[in-house]
């Protein structure tokens, strides 16, 4: 299952604020079909809050307000007729914390299987494929009716991601999924991610710029500019990386380049 | 220096205020405790030697002065049935509102969580009054169990409705974030992901909620009445424990004995309740009270 | 059914519960007021204040409900007034004075105490502690058996109160205290209890509410005789017993009467409650 060529998301003018209090402002960003694009930057500089406007976990938050214009796949999706329980099918998210609901393995995967109409005979086979492809499979067939809470903090996160590739999204997106986990399960973790360029569009939010260089196409550099933050550099990673056109981009990355 | 030296730094004035202290705070302490043991020891005197297995099963003869309380049971049991009922589903569906209505609906909102503190603050006999014009005679439900139990249910809604926003709010945001993201229906995550993992707080809403209405009387006695007989339905009176015990107190002579057995009854049962919830709370909220 | 449809739908039945559920007040004070209707056109709040006494059901019928509001105040003054210090005692020696189990231990029981229903006090009341005072001054049935009865029935919200009000005091001041050398009794006395004032002022006034509202201990010991009271021993009858004595009458302008009284006794409950509310650090909805 190889992606038509072209670009998945396109953002433009973006403004995101939280009551009077602007956090992102002329965010322009697209991302490539295909490709892992890498977000990186400082703390606090809203790359977590630039990555919740794509599948408007946005709305949940009272007083934030988005303006500009969101495309993805030559959608608007910040119209108010977009369809959100599909927009979410669609795009997936894994966050920071390895956060199973508090039912069995299975079920995770199932009820949202159920919620969005996939058909009854299928359920089974989706579970097991997706947990083949979040690796997982081989780990926990045996216990599918076990708690997920019981999984260790790795397993946890490659269930999330599991439950997230059954409901066959085109793009994921990834909030710092390695930075709660040990060292080992990062690696898994991390290869997994790497594993799903040229299927899915992957959009990963990381502080480790070690890691954005082994597993991204492209990186986007979010920095604070008067208060709010927003993109100071974008492209392919080999020319970010190399030759910087921003200074700061430059020094950000030379920095902790090491 | 020594210790010695640091030990006289002591005033002795201040030493014996300590003490003064000491004494006058166990004092107040022991006559609550005090008071409690000497109502359970007359309780026990007078009751105790009621408590066979026929005063739970038979029927009160002679006014109550003699028999057992059975039919007094089933009818308290059917009270608080009506009374859950109606309280119960209310309750939740009041506190799942206030939890996950937060963006909009300020105002309402304002309005309706007041509107629940002044509830709490009705007193029982006006529950009562209000219980006998509107389900008795306006709804012409009558002296019954039914009324009863939907004037209990007022009472015990802020109650109800208080737990179990607590235990809506202690649900970690990760739940909702995770099921948001994933594209469930808000429908979906209120019945399969909150109400689940809010449960025991409904639980311990539910224990609280029945001991005050168990413990309720004045509301009752112009509600569901006090016949003593087997209640045949819902439209039937029926007299609760307490007002069991309160009738034998004071209308019949020589009822002492079975009204303090039925109290020990009522005490051991709230009693357990009690327990119930504080180990609910502490099992799951680690702490020891709820509310 | 579709999702979205399925969410309006869901959103109509939660919003149709709360607003039922916060109608539910207003609709207790309509009926109430409703029913009093009759008695502030025809019967007239000054007859109330102005009738010397309380024969509601006579050929002439009298409505003076003074010799009940006086029963209610001084039952409910006499109450706080011993439990506010014996409960505020039992705080500061639950806090002060005790080993950690037996603090544990204690504020269980206090807890207990609290949850007992007020008829079990009332029957006590009327079974042991009434003969216990008519053997020194009869009748037994008095103010002081109700001062008493409806004490115990409160110190515990009292005694509760006061112990979440005294553990607020922040740590660091106690600690403080004994870097000084503060002793104990000076620190209780002039950084403890003025700091936990507030919340201990409050504690007493929720038990003030909680006794003004209560009926059945008061109903059972107290000997229900519409007067005012002489001395501690005489019977009074208090404005929540009244009702709770002649609900079942059925002479319009005599039920319309209680049911005012019962309206102002909600009223004066609720502001009571409502002058707590700022003590009060407001856990519930927030």
């Amino acid at each position: 299952m190889i992606a038509p060529p072209g670009n998945a998301i396109e953002v433009k003018q973006l403004q995101v604020r939280y009551g009077s209090r602007t956090v992102l402002g002329d965010v322009n960003f697209s991302a490539s079909r295909g490709k892992v694009t890498a977000l990186v930057g400082p703390s606090g500089c809203g790359k977590s809050t630039f990555l919740s406007t794509l599948n408007r976990l946005t709305d949940l938050v009272p007083g934030c307000h988005v303006s500009g214009e969101i495309w993805v796949d030559h959608c608007r999706i910040d119209s108010p007729d977009c369809d959100l329980g599909q927009l979410r099918r669609r795009i997936g998210m894994v966050f920071q914390k390895p956060n199973p609901f508090p039912m069995s393995i299975k079920k995770n995967i199932a009820m949202p299987l159920k919620e969005h109409r996939f058909a009854k005979s299928e359920i089974n086979d989706r579970v097991e494929d997706s947990l083949i492809k979040a690796g997982l499979w081989n780990e926990v067939k045996e216990r599918l009716n076990h708690s997920a809470l019981r999984l260790s903090g790795g397993q946890m996160q490659r269930l999330c991601i599991a439950r997230a590739l059954a409901l066959e999204p085109e793009i994921m997106l990834f909030d710092e999924p390695c930075s709660a986990l040990d060292p080992v399960s990062s690696d898994v973790v991390e290869d997994l991610i790497a594993s799903f360029r040229g299927q899915l569009t992957v959009l990963i939010v990381t502080h480790n710029l070690s890691q954005a260089n082994r597993i991204a196409d492209d990186v986007s550099v979010f920095w604070i500019r008067e208060n709010t933050g927003t993109i100071i550099e974008s492209g392919p990673l080999k020319r970010v990386f190399s030759a910087p056109q921003d200074p700061i981009a430059g020094a950000f990355l030379q920095g902790r380049r090491g | 220096m020594s210790e010695g030296s640091l030990g006289k730094t002591k005033t002795p004035l201040y030493s014996m205020f300590d003490v003064v202290f000491k004494v006058i705070g166990w004092g107040c302490a022991a006559i609550l405790i005090g008071a409690f043991l000497w109502m359970m020891a007359s309780l026990i005197a007078k009751g105790g030697g009621r408590l066979t297995a026929e005063f739970f099963s038979g029927e009160p003869t002679n006014f109550g002065r003699s028999g057992g309380i059975g039919t007094v049971l089933i009818s308290t049991g059917l009270v608080l049935g009506i009374c859950l009922c109606l309280s119960l589903p209310l309750g939740i569906l009041t506190a799942a509102w206030l939890s996950e209505t937060v963006l909009q609906r300020r105002r309402l909102r304002f309005c309706i969580t007041r509107s629940l503190d002044l509830l709490a603050a009705v007193p029982s006999i006006v529950f009562g009054l209000f219980g006998m014009v509107f389900f008795c005679q306006t709804l012409q439900m009558g002296f019954s169990i039914l009324s009863g139990g939907l004037t209990l249910a007022l009472m015990i809604l802020p109650i109800v409705v208080t737990t179990v926003y607590a235990a809506f709010e202690s649900i970690p945001s990760y739940i909702r974030l995770n099921s948001t993201a994933l594209g469930l229906s808000k429908t979906t995550t209120l019945w399969r992901l909150l109400l689940p993992a809010a449960a025991p707080g409904v639980m311990v809403g539910t224990v609280l909620g029945v001991s005050r209405a168990i413990a309720e009387t004045a509301a009752l006695i112009f509600t569901s009445g006090y016949v003593t007989r087997m209640p045949e339905s819902v439209f039937d009176s029926g007299r609760t424990m307490s007002v069991h015990i309160y009738d034998l107190a004071v209308n019949v002579s020589g009822g002492e004995s079975s009204a303090a057995a039925t109290a020990l009854v009522l005490m051991a049962v709230l009693f357990s309740f009690n327990l119930v919830a504080a180990g609910i709370s502490r099992f799951y909220y680690n702490d020891s009270a709820a509310v | 059914m579709s999702p979205r449809l399925n969410d309006r739908v869901l959103t109509l039945v939660l919003s149709g519960a709360a607003i039922v559920s916060g109608g539910l007040v207003l609709l207790v004070f309509l009926f109430l007021a409703k029913q009093s209707l009759p008695a502030i056109v025809s019967v007239g709040i000054s007859r109330l204040f102005f009738d010397s006494h309380w024969h509601p059901t006579a050929t002439n019928p009298q409505f003076g409900v003074w010799p009940m509001i006086a029963g209610s105040c001084l039952v409910t003054i006499g109450a706080i007034g011993w439990a506010l210090p014996v409960g505020l005692g039992t705080a500061v020696a639950i806090e002060f004075y005790s080993f950690k189990y037996v603090m544990g231990f204690l504020t269980r029981f206090i807890e207990l105490l609290g949850g007992v229903p007020s008829v079990v006090f009332g029957f006590w009341g009327l079974v042991s502690l009434v003969p216990a005072i008519s053997y020194f001054h009869p009748p037994g049935q008095s103010l002081i058996a109700g001062i008493l009865v409806l004490g115990l029935m409160v110190a515990p919200t009292v005694a509760l109160t006061s112990l979440t009000a005294i553990r607020s005091v922040p740590s660091e001041y106690r600690r403080g205290a004994v870097a000084l050398g503060v002793g104990r009794v000076r620190f209780i006395c002039s950084i403890v209890v003025p700091t936990a004032a507030r919340g201990i002022a409050g504690g007493a006034l929720l038990a003030a509410a909680r006794a003004i509202g209560e009926t059945m201990a008061v109903l059972m010991v107290c000997g229900n005789i519409p007067q005012i009271p002489k001395n501690l021993f005489e019977p009074i009858r208090t404005v929540t017993a009244n009702i709770a004595l002649e609900m079942g009458d059925d002479t319009v302008f005599h039920r319309s009467v209680l049911f005012l009284t019962g309206l102002v006794l909600m009223l004066v409950v609720m502001i009571i409650l409502g002058i707590v509310e700022p003590f009060r650090k407001r856990v519930a909805y927030e």
